[in-house]
């Protein structure tokens, strides 16, 4: 690899990319150098436009390429109801399920103090702006890990003088599972989160 | 339930190989160093358990390599392939092919291991004695395992936010005092519940291996509510973490919660780790990990195979005799010796003989004289067809 330096800082770069691990980012960086030259040409003036285009929406810091973004623009959405999620890909995920018709907040990330990230570096000065003008209900949509939790714990004790309604979402069995499938944790979340039928 | 085959990549030094292991015993002879431990490592592992030998997994991959593989066959029920992958800094289960969690993979195949590393039980440091003790409490419940994860992570994570530069956000310690007095409250819980039956289980255990202490208890040192429900043990943790936020700020740790518990074996009112000779407190940790053996037992509704490393080297014959004639008529047992001849000669139930040597293994003949060598079946129940012993 030490004679090809190029391959190498590009095998490099691609391995710095979340979820490519070294054997992934050399077959990646093989097929970029051995495809027809559109393939590589595509993918670079693919990330150049996409960088050019997309921002951070001034309101709830979704991506997008208009700002305000499309939901915090749409008047057939709950200005009242706020999913406050981690992450813009969280945005994505949520509207899949069109379950939720409110709007959305993005953080930036969560509270974790070994990495030095604490309240000032995530999006909750706006956030507490937003929860006072008009909105009834935040619901916390951030990860279940402790990262997460101590985030929604966080933001709860900060909403809450707000006179809001705070909701945290429900963990529980994926739908479609087969409960002996189902790892210990899970399934006793699921049975301390029981609800009536 | 028991470990019907054996096949591992890249682990150590043992050479790769499919093992197929005799279903009662399975005495591993040979001189140090060639791999006889490595063997019962690369067993505790796949069973989700740590390491005995080393803190950094990436220890166990062989130079060179990014991953070790050690896959079991199970035989009985339940029956199948349970796979651990190791590499730096991660392990991945896997249960028939279909990833699982470290709890499950315990449950799938339940291990109680005893090696050099457990000798000093009695008298060593706290943490050892809290483990074993979170062992059996987390083969009941097994969703206490995210509860010990839990806690672990946010406190770290509290100990950086104090010691961050300038006045931590009263409202962010809030947020990890709340998750730490529930994860820490559910442990605390559970050593409260548990302590008891295990010290109960080490004085029946202990009787057998001829131990001459009666009334043996294990006692839990707490800072923490003796008897408490579960909504006071998680109001005292909060009180606690709160009167100490200063002086844990400045030693950079934390300085109270069931992380600093500790264990001590208890006979009367006399402490065990006191008053026992060197001897007697090495056969009471083998009493230790038989109890753990039979509450393993409860919890998985099987006997838990029991990997017994180096087993005739620091104890006394007379306890080891009992210990031999004591093991049930059921249940797997690996043990290892560097003293073939003494191990033989010890009334051990019947089983296979393997000689290691330079990381490979090879079946030998019969165990100890109380029976013949019964050799391992053909094939496993629920074992594939195009199994095949490469030993």
């Amino acid at each position: 690899m030490t004679s090809l330096p190029a391959l190498a800082r590009l095998v490099a770069a691609l391995e710095r990319l979340p979820g490519i691990g070294p054997k992934s980012a050399r077959r990646i960086a093989h097929f970029l150098l051995t495809a027809p030259p559109d393939a590589s040409e595509g993918l670079s003036a693919a990330i150049f436009e996409a960088r050019e285009r997309t921002r951070s929406c001034s309101v709830c810091h979704a991506l997008t390429e208009q700002d305000p973004c499309a939901f915090c623009v749409d008047p057939a959405r709950d200005g009242a109801l706020l999913a406050v999620v981690e992450e813009p890909f969280d945005v994505e995920v949520l509207e899949r399920t069109r379950e939720f018709r409110g709007r959305y907040h993005v953080l930036g990330g969560a509270l974790a103090p070994l990495r030095g990230i604490g309240p000032d570096d995530l999006h909750v000065a706006s956030l507490l702006e937003r929860a006072a003008s008009g909105v009834a209900e935040v619901v916390l949509a951030t990860n279940p890990n402790v990262e997460g939790e101590a985030t929604a714990l966080y933001l709860a004790r900060r909403l809450k003088p707000l006179g809001v309604r705070v909701t945290r979402i429900a963990f529980g069995l994926p739908v479609g599972a087969a409960i002996e499938f189902a790892d210990e944790v899970t399934l006793g979340r699921s049975l301390s989160g029981r609800r009536e039928v | 339930m028991v470990i019907g085959t054996l096949s591992v990549e890249s682990f150590r030094n043992l050479a790769p190989a499919r093992l197929r292991f005799h279903p009662r015993l399975n005495l591993l002879v040979g001189k140090n160093g060639q791999g006889k431990t490595n063997v019962l490592e690369s067993l505790a592992l796949v069973s989700g358990r740590a390491s005995f030998r080393t803190a950094d997994l990436a220890d166990v991959v062989r130079e060179g390599e990014n991953d070790a593989t050690v896959t079991v066959g199970l035989a009985g029920e339940p029956a199948g392939e349970l796979a651990a992958r190791i590499g730096k800094g991660r392990r991945e289960h896997f249960w028939n092919g279909r990833k699982v969690s470290r709890v499950e993979a315990s449950r799938r195949l339940p291990l109680v291991a005893l090696t050099s590393a457990d000798l000093g039980r009695l008298g060593g440091p706290p943490a050892d004695r809290r483990r074993a003790l979170d062992r059996v409490a987390v083969a009941h419940e097994p969703s206490l395992a995210a509860e010990h994860r839990r806690y672990e992570k946010a406190r770290a994570d509290r100990v950086a936010l104090l010691g961050a530069p300038g006045r931590p956000d009263r409202d962010a310690l809030a947020a990890y005092e709340e998750l730490l007095s529930s994860a820490g409250a559910a442990i605390a819980a559970s050593r409260r519940r548990w302590a008891g039956p295990l010290g109960r289980r080490i004085e029946e255990n202990a009787r057998l291996l001829g131990l001459p202490y009666r009334e043996i208890s294990l006692r839990l040192v707490s800072e923490l509510p003796a008897e408490a429900p579960l909504p006071l043990l998680a109001d005292a943790l909060r009180a606690g973490l709160r009167l100490r936020e200063e002086s844990e700020r400045r030693a950079g740790r934390a300085l109270f919660g069931p992380h600093r518990d500790d264990l001590l074996l208890f006979s009367g009112a006399l402490p065990l780790a006191a008053r026992a000779s060197s001897g007697e407190a090495r056969a009471l940790v083998l009493a230790w990990a038989l109890a753990e053996r039979s509450l393993l037992a409860e919890a998985c509704g099987r006997l838990p195979v029991f990997a017994f490393d180096d087993f005739d080297s620091e104890w006394d014959p007379d306890v080891l005799a009992r210990f031999a004639r004591a093991l049930p008529d059921d249940g797997q047992v690996f043990l290892t010796s560097a003293r073939e001849r003494a191990a033989r000669e010890l009334p051990l139930p019947v089983g296979a003989v393997w000689r290691v040597e330079a990381g490979r293994l090879a079946a030998t003949g019969t165990s100890p004289d109380r029976a013949a060598f019964l050799p391992a079946p053909a094939r496993w129940p629920g074992e594939r067809s195009d199994d095949v012993l490469a030993s």
